[in-house]
């Protein structure tokens, strides 16, 4: 008799997130798929309005990396307008990434501690009861509390710079609409001796110090779980730098060997197509030279240090060249890898902060640019979870006709796949009883990528997890359901 | 009736309250929360008013300095009291799978926990009927909301 097991979150309609495991009578997985309420309306949502309003709609739809998509409506805008990214006055150019480096602060910051923390602290297998962030605080209160005061400062820097923590307009085609007064800057570097962008760098040092003890004492599960090959995509500098406000494309294969390089992303859809599936709405990207089967890719923390030549900025710099070592120069395909790359991520952020606040185009210089109208525009900037695209078309009455968006999680949509197949096969395959730790190792593969459920409802009656077991007919056998508030 | 839901609100004179809209106002009724605290910041001088899509953890700290907090988010439970209901909210070590989710009751316990403050926490609850993209609140919701404001508005007029 076959069996099949699903987490599945019970919402109204599709859930915030499900996963299908199908056992056959030896309990063996035969197919395992994950359903993640996917990033879907917007598109038709802004057609019809003025192109200058996009940068401020497309932060309505998450409130987790709103700026993510502020800054790359503008960029897409920026083209619009007949401006280049890369062509913005220093001050334009500089704020934005001031106000992106904030956002990727803030975010790292957030899953680290809110998701990653417990299963690294404690170990995936350890009691629920402590592994959660009330066992964290309870066994390492200093580290929570600096946790929440990077969020807090994260989160302040892009008040300064989009003149509100939500909603923010900052970004608008062709720069950015107001300098940083040296009162903020002030109120950053050295007002506050218990709140400084110094303490941020320190504190992020400490996060990947944490990662790396917690890794020697457990190589093996670090590095096998959800461990297999994949090609990787992010922006690159024109140099190979690291740069996750503005570059060319570059996708890599597992061994390092490039795909494409510094790709004018304004062509991207010449080397990336997505295909659909019948179980989904949610679309599965891939690179189209190498199809369907072996064309799709991953994105975010673990890709872009799979994908990039060094990191500008010293004290991140180190870490990743220590990385790199441990890797033998090849891209890494552990999953849990990926939280190895979003702290020293934590800590290129801080670095960079620190830098463009004592940069004085921040504070005096032109805010804007002009050029000659187009009708049609690309921005792509990488956000904390991965390489996020958007494309407009334009009409001569200045209305968006089309809106086209990839977002992280599509692109990582069959890498998150892959994962929860490895934790159904290595885990869960053969097994009669299905105890709580194996089904959170499948939570722990979902959580490394920190899939975004942008346009999820919030409502209170929404339940997060909901682990059913079917028969091969469909028969109800058992059920796990986690609560939401 | 919603008098006795309001009285459910067990302060002090001279506590300081704040008012925690949660929810996305693109998402129809999803903006419950956040049109509630936009109807009632501009009324109210004597209570501290905030909106967000979601909880965060810095959130913990932001109740800290409080002595009582409303939460006000929409509810899709099939039973919900309406035009609003409350409740206390206990503390909780909930973890998600997302950053996208944090429960109520993770933050009053992370509040607990790192600052030894327990404000008196309460979810305010309003049904919702429609969760599409899109600005416009749902007849019912719209309904649901208006009631509430009046209810609150009647309730502590002092607060004005």
């Amino acid at each position: 008799m076959k069996r099949k097991i699903t987490i599945d979150p019970v919402t109204r309609v599709e859930g915030h997130g499900k996963v299908t495991i199908k056992l056959d009578e030896q309990n063996k997985v035969i197919q395992s798929r994950l359903h993640i309420v996917e990033f879907r309306g917007f598109e038709r949502f802004v057609q019809g309005r003025p192109y200058w309003e996009a940068a401020v709609l497309v932060q309505r739809l998450c409130g987790i990396c709103p700026v993510s998509h502020h800054i790359c409506a503008a960029k897409a805008m920026d083209r619009i307008i007949g401006v280049p990214s890369d062509e913005l006055t220093p001050t334009g150019d500089k704020m934005r990434r001031l106000m992106h480096y904030g956002q990727f602060f803030q975010s790292h910051v957030l899953h680290f501690f809110h998701l990653a923390s417990p299963d690294l602290l404690f170990g995936v297998n350890s009691d629920p009861v402590q592994r959660n962030i009330i066992g964290v605080i309870a066994s390492f209160p200093e580290l929570a509390k600096k946790a929440v005061l990077m969020r807090k400062f994260g989160q302040e820097i892009i008040r300064a710079t989009a003149g509100k923590k939500i909603h923010g307009t900052g970004a608008i085609p062709g720069g950015i609409n107001k300098h940083l007064t040296l009162a903020e800057r002030d109120e950053f570097l050295k007002n506050n001796p218990e709140f400084n962008a110094d303490l941020m760098v320190d504190w992020a040092l400490e996060g990947v110090q944490l990662f790396k003890d917690y890794h020697k004492k457990n190589r093996e599960a670090v590095d096998g779980f959800a461990n297999f090959e994949s090609n990787y995509m992010s922006l690159v500098r024109k140099d190979g730098a690291l740069d996750i406000y503005h570059g060319g494309l570059r996708a890599v294969d597992s061994n390092g060997n490039k795909i494409f390089d510094h790709v004018d992303y304004q062509e991207y859809d010449q080397y990336i197509t997505e295909e659909v599936r019948d179980w989904t709405y949610m679309k599965f990207p891939f690179i189209r030279s190498l199809g369907k089967e072996k064309g799709w890719y991953r994105v975010g923390p673990l890709a872009r240090l799979n994908t990039c030549d060094f990191i500008p900025s010293p004290l991140a710099q180190k870490e990743f060249e220590e990385y790199k070592a441990y890797t033998h120069g090849k891209p890494s395909g552990a999953s849990m890898h990926m939280h190895w790359a979003r702290l020293i991520e934590v800590l290129h952020s801080a670095e960079m902060m620190r830098e463009l606040l004592n940069d004085p185009d921040l504070y005096q210089g032109e805010l804007t640019k002009t050029g000659q109208r187009t009708g049609e525009g690309v921005g792509v900037i990488e956000a904390p979870r991965g390489t996020l695209f958007h494309h407009y078309r334009v009409d001569e009455h200045d209305l968006i006709t089309m809106c086209n968006l990839i977002v992280s999680t599509t692109s990582n949509n069959e890498g998150m796949n892959r994962a929860v197949s490895w934790v159904a096969d290595n885990v869960i395959s053969g097994n009669k009883e299905i105890p709580e730790g194996m089904l959170n190792q499948v939570e722990v593969a979902i959580r490394a990528y920190d899939p975004c459920l942008s346009c999820a409802t919030h409502a209170i009656g929404k339940m997060p997890l909901n682990v059913s077991l079917f028969d091969h007919q469909g028969n109800l056998l058992d059920e796990a359901i986690k609560n939401g508030e | 009736m919603v008098f006795l839901e309001l009285e459910k609100l067990d302060w002090k004179p001279g506590d300081k309250i704040l008012w925690f809209g949660i929810g996305n106002p693109c998402r129809q009724d999803d903006g419950l929360g956040p049109r509630l605290i936009g109807a009632l910041e501009n009324r109210f001088k004597k209570f501290d008013f905030e909106s967000n899509y979601q909880l965060n953890a810095e959130d913990a700290l932001l109740i800290s300095g409080y002595d009582g907090v409303v939460f006000v988010d929409a509810t899709v439970e099939p039973e919900a009291q309406a035009p609003f209901g409350i409740r206390e909210v206990q503390p909780s070590n909930e973890i998600a799978f997302s950053t996208h989710e944090m429960s109520l009751g993770v933050v009053v316990a992370l509040c607990a926990q790192l600052y030894q403050k327990t404000p008196k926490t309460y979810l305010l609850t309003l049904p919702g009927y429609s969760w599409e993209i899109g600005e416009e609140l749902s007849p019912g919701a719209s309904q649901n909301l208006q009631q509430t404001i009046d209810a609150i508005a009647d309730r502590y007029s002092s607060f004005i």
